[in-house]
């Protein structure tokens, strides 16, 4: 049910993206009639060889550019019944069109009830890395891109459960953690879409493969969430849909 | 655009793999491993006591384990989890038994796993030791008694 739901509003992203990225319908359709020249091979050719050395001698100065993001996956993962929320902003300098350095900064959160424990986290998280777009020969602002990242969270969490009854020789041991504080540092490599919608307007989204360098716990127990990294794994996935803003300037 | 079309379902793939719901199951019990070693003035081999063996502990009417044969070599036994030490009776042979009683002193505490896993005993042994009827002696190979079942004592008897 909740892949389901998952599937279906990605699927609407990823069409209204596509379509996005499509051209115009007046720019496909000509309702005048007009002339179709009609190119030799040899014509053809020579357009094309024109057209790559246009792109190879294409220069870009250093500053393209700052985008400012917002993650709507973090949001709309809440009423998908995720156990745990991100509420995420970035910021980014397109440098040359081909680099991107990032700065993510983000608030996540959990509180989760299983099996009469209840597992309570919530805590800012920053992410700082680099995009680097994959066709950097080209003004298009749409563009694939790849990347990493280094994301790092200091918080508190707090466990409460009503303890651990012996079954064979009976009694209950307490077990609570309250507010234990720690650091989590993790990497991520990125893959994403960014296209470009309307005037300044641009979507798009990233995939996470997120590593875990440190989360240390207590005794009593390791951290269960981490914000901006999910649950505490060696690995996880991560995904953020974003909505873009140029700055014009 | 078809390149566009080709990358977007990769990565559909890689997110659909990745949210592939991972269901933890919830951890047993941890428990305290034992193994018994035959010893012959030639050599020692991990083997079973070759007889009727069971293991009861003070304090609870349960038989916490049982072979009937030489082929059983490890045990696993729980521990009290509000106690600081656990007393177990060994007894070997169906009807002419002799016991031996292993004492385990350790500290416990609870420790958080997972929401999905939960929460288990975690143990460290600070001192074990035995009489010695049949066992001729002991030695505690691993402290910690955790979730992931590694050998904590290892008990040798003389072959005859």
């Amino acid at each position: 049910m909740w892949r389901n739901s998952l599937l279906m509003i990605m699927m609407f992203f990823i069409i209204l993206t596509m379509k996005a990225q499509a051209p115009a319908p007046s720019q496909t359709k000509s309702h005048t009639p007009h002339k179709v020249k009609v190119m030799t091979q040899q014509e053809r050719l020579a357009q094309r060889k024109a057209e790559s050395a246009k792109k190879d001698t294409l220069k870009f100065p250093l500053f393209n550019g700052v985008y400012i993001g917002a993650d709507l996956y973090g949001i709309g993962n809440h009423f998908l019944g995720s156990h745990y929320d991100a509420y995420e902003v970035s910021a980014d300098i397109n440098l040359k069109n081909r680099f991107f350095p990032v700065f993510e900064l983000g608030y996540g959160k959990t509180d989760y009830t299983k099996n009469g424990s209840t597992y309570t986290a919530s805590a800012p998280y920053f992410r700082i890395g680099m995009n680097y777009k994959i066709k950097h020969k080209t003004k298009s602002e749409s563009h694939l891109f790849v990347g990493f990242r280094y994301g790092m969270s200091k918080f508190n969490y707090s466990l409460n459960t009503a303890g651990l009854t012996d079954g064979i020789w009976g009694g209950t041991v307490p077990l609570k953690i309250d507010n234990a504080s720690t650091t989590a540092m993790w990497y991520e490599l990125v893959c994403g879409i960014r296209v470009h919608v309307y005037k300044n307007l641009m979507m798009g989204w990233t995939v996470r493969y997120c590593t875990r360098i440190k989360a240390n716990g207590t005794s009593e127990g390791a951290p269960w969430y981490i914000p901006g990294f999910g649950q505490n794994r060696n690995n996880n996935y991560g995904f953020t849909y974003s909505i873009y803003y140029k700055l014009p300037y | 655009m078809k390149k566009l079309l080709v990358w977007t379902l990769v990565i559909i793939a890689i997110i659909m793999s990745a949210c592939e719901e991972e269901y933890e199951t919830s951890v047993s019990r941890t428990q305290m491993k034992l193994t018994f070693y035959r010893r012959t003035d030639t050599s020692t081999v991990n083997m079973g006591v070759s007889d009727t063996l069971n293991i009861y502990a003070l304090k609870t009417d349960s038989v916490l384990g049982s072979a009937k044969d030489s082929t059983t070599s490890a045990y696993s036994l729980p521990l009290s989890y509000t106690a600081d030490s656990t007393v177990f009776i060994l007894r070997k042979g169906a009807k002419n038994f002799v016991s031996d009683t292993l004492v385990v002193k350790y500290n416990a505490w609870a420790h958080f796993l997972s929401m999905d896993q939960g929460s288990v005993m975690y143990y460290n042994i600070s001192n074990a030791t035995i009489t010695h009827h049949f066992i001729s002696y002991m030695n505690i190979i691993s402290k910690n008694v955790r979730e992931v079942e590694t050998e904590n004592l290892r008990l040798y008897y003389v072959a005859k």
